[in-house]
């Protein structure tokens, strides 16, 4: 496994100097003070993998498995792309405010779990009449089937677009931060105060810095991806 | 008993009749045809109309859904230029310009949007916005293109009219243009709800459509600073049922029109 993520995580590392490098590049072109701007994108950017990281995960994971049960998750499927989560961000913000970090994390999990639902539940389908028909046909109790092999089998789909979630995600985490009042203060506050600014030294930092988030945790991703679904690791 | 050739509905549509009733089969799609029919007559009636919390948020849609169209368009215009270029170019040139396109789907394209809304300033054009979002719809749809294309090329069909030896010019009037056109509209659909997504994110952060343009971004930004649910609720919920109407077209034009797609049409 170990060995797995390295190799995913090395093989990113091109794309991370190369956003690191134009960062630099445009903060310089912008200003004086660009290292300042780089350290800046820098430190704000574990707050943003403290929001991202564990919605992503409790959104992946419980997707997949509401995807492989049916019934609630294929709703959660069916109304996911009408749940982007900036949006649902804005109407946390306007309806219940009293706990930011909650609903921050709700509003980022949601859509990655409903996209994870729609995955799984595809996975699952297909597999009806192949090895879920023969494991029944062999005698395996519905527990067992699930656990064992339905979802293993929704969580390699899921893993499949969390490339996509991921991007998605750490959008949506821009306009969590932007819009909980105090309750974030991580790079994507810091992209939109420097936008706002016209700091484009700050803002190109900050963004680059989202964007070699996105980069990581794609790699990461597929890293696990990889260990849950010994196939993916072909690709 | 079979009808004769001609009277049978099978035989008498025509691949154009045959998508069409495939895309209305699928139940998301319809409702979603539907949806945006009736938003549209409901966004003209708003801007006639006007007045009250419901005719702002209708007439906020026309400016965000004129936005989109526009964005939209111009990154459908661009993906499958991108695609289609990538794939006639020959496998080195694919695997060049499909490398980046590919990579750049895998981020926060999005935040370009704010970025240049920032740097524009609040005198930003509409123009220069509608490009951006243009270029952030487009790699998607590139290689949305690129997979339609191959996956077409790869048809026994065209094996067979090559076999037949028919002209290189000839196969590609006859054969393989005809049969691009639904595939390729499918993957042109995907950004229009991109570019939707673009401008409505980047308005609610305040710098998205110019100062003065009120999208639905926009009013969902203020209403969530100010606290204001019931200023939020018309044009959350009209967002939320435009992104959903478009993804339902799109999944049903995926599945009615293209080869790749699993599950699509073969």
């Amino acid at each position: 496994m170990l060995s797995l993520v390295l190799r995913r995580v090395l093989a990113v590392v091109p794309a991370l100097l190369g956003l690191a490098l134009a960062a630099a590049v445009v903060a310089a072109l912008a200003g004086p003070g660009w290292t300042q701007a780089l350290g800046a994108a820098l430190a704000a950017l574990p707050a943003t993998l403290a929001l991202v990281l564990p919605a992503l995960a409790l959104g992946t994971g419980l997707g997949a498995l509401l995807g492989v049960m049916g019934g609630a998750g294929a709703v959660l499927g069916w109304v996911g792309p009408a749940m982007p989560g900036f949006l649902l961000a804005a109407v946390f913000a306007a309806t219940l405010a009293k706990a930011p970090v909650l609903l921050g994390l709700a509003a980022l999990a949601l859509p990655a779990a409903a996209q994870a639902t729609t995955l799984a539940g595809r996975a699952r389908a297909g597999a009806e009449d192949t090895v879920l028909l023969a494991a029944r046909g062999r005698g395996m109790d519905g527990s067992a089937l699930l656990w064992r092999l339905a979802l293993p089998l929704g969580l390699s789909a899921a893993m499949g677009g969390l490339r996509s979630a991921v991007a998605g995600t750490v959008t949506a985490a821009v306009a969590v931060e932007n819009l909980s009042g105090t309750g974030f203060s991580g790079a994507g506050r810091l992209f939109v105060e420097a936008a706002r600014a016209g700091d484009a030294g700050m803002a190109v930092a900050a963004l680059a810095g989202l964007c070699g988030l996105a980069v990581l945790l794609g790699a990461l991703g597929r890293a696990l991806h990889g260990w849950i679904d010994p196939r993916a690791r072909m690709a | 008993m079979h009808e004769p050739a001609g009277t049978d509905p099978h035989w008498r549509d025509g691949p154009w009749q045959k998508a069409g009733q495939r895309l209305t089969a699928h139940r998301p799609a319809a409702a979603g045809l539907t949806v945006l029919a009736a938003l549209m007559l409901a966004v003209a009636a708003g801007l006639v109309a006007g007045g009250g919390p419901v005719g702002a948020a209708l007439a906020a849609g026309h400016q965000s859904l004129s936005f989109a169209l526009l964005a939209g368009l111009g990154g459908a215009a661009l993906g499958l230029l991108w695609g289609g270029a990538a794939v006639a170019l020959g496998e080195r040139a694919e695997r060049m310009m499909m490398t980046p396109a590919a990579a750049l789907t895998g981020l926060p394209l999005a935040l370009a949007l704010p970025l240049a809304g920032g740097l524009l300033g609040p005198e930003r054009g509409l123009a220069p916005m509608a490009v951006v979002a243009a270029l952030i719809a487009a790699p998607a749809v590139a290689v949305i293109a690129r997979d339609e294309l191959r996956a077409l090329l790869r048809r026994e069909f065209l094996s067979a009219v090559q076999a037949a030896g028919i002209p290189n010019g000839r196969r590609l009037r006859r054969h393989i243009l005809p049969n691009t056109v639904l595939p390729l509209a499918a993957a042109a659909w995907t950004a229009l709800p991109r570019a939707l997504m673009a401008e409505s994110l980047a308005s609610l952060l305040g710098l998205g459509l110019p100062e003065g343009v009120t999208g639905w971004g926009t009013a969902i930004g203020a209403a969530a600073r100010a606290g204001d649910a019931v200023a939020l609720a018309g044009p959350a919920l009209l967002l939320a049922l435009t992104l959903w109407a478009l993804h339902g077209v799109g999944d049903g034009m995926r599945l009615a029109f293209t080869a790749s797609t699993p599950g699509g049409r073969r």
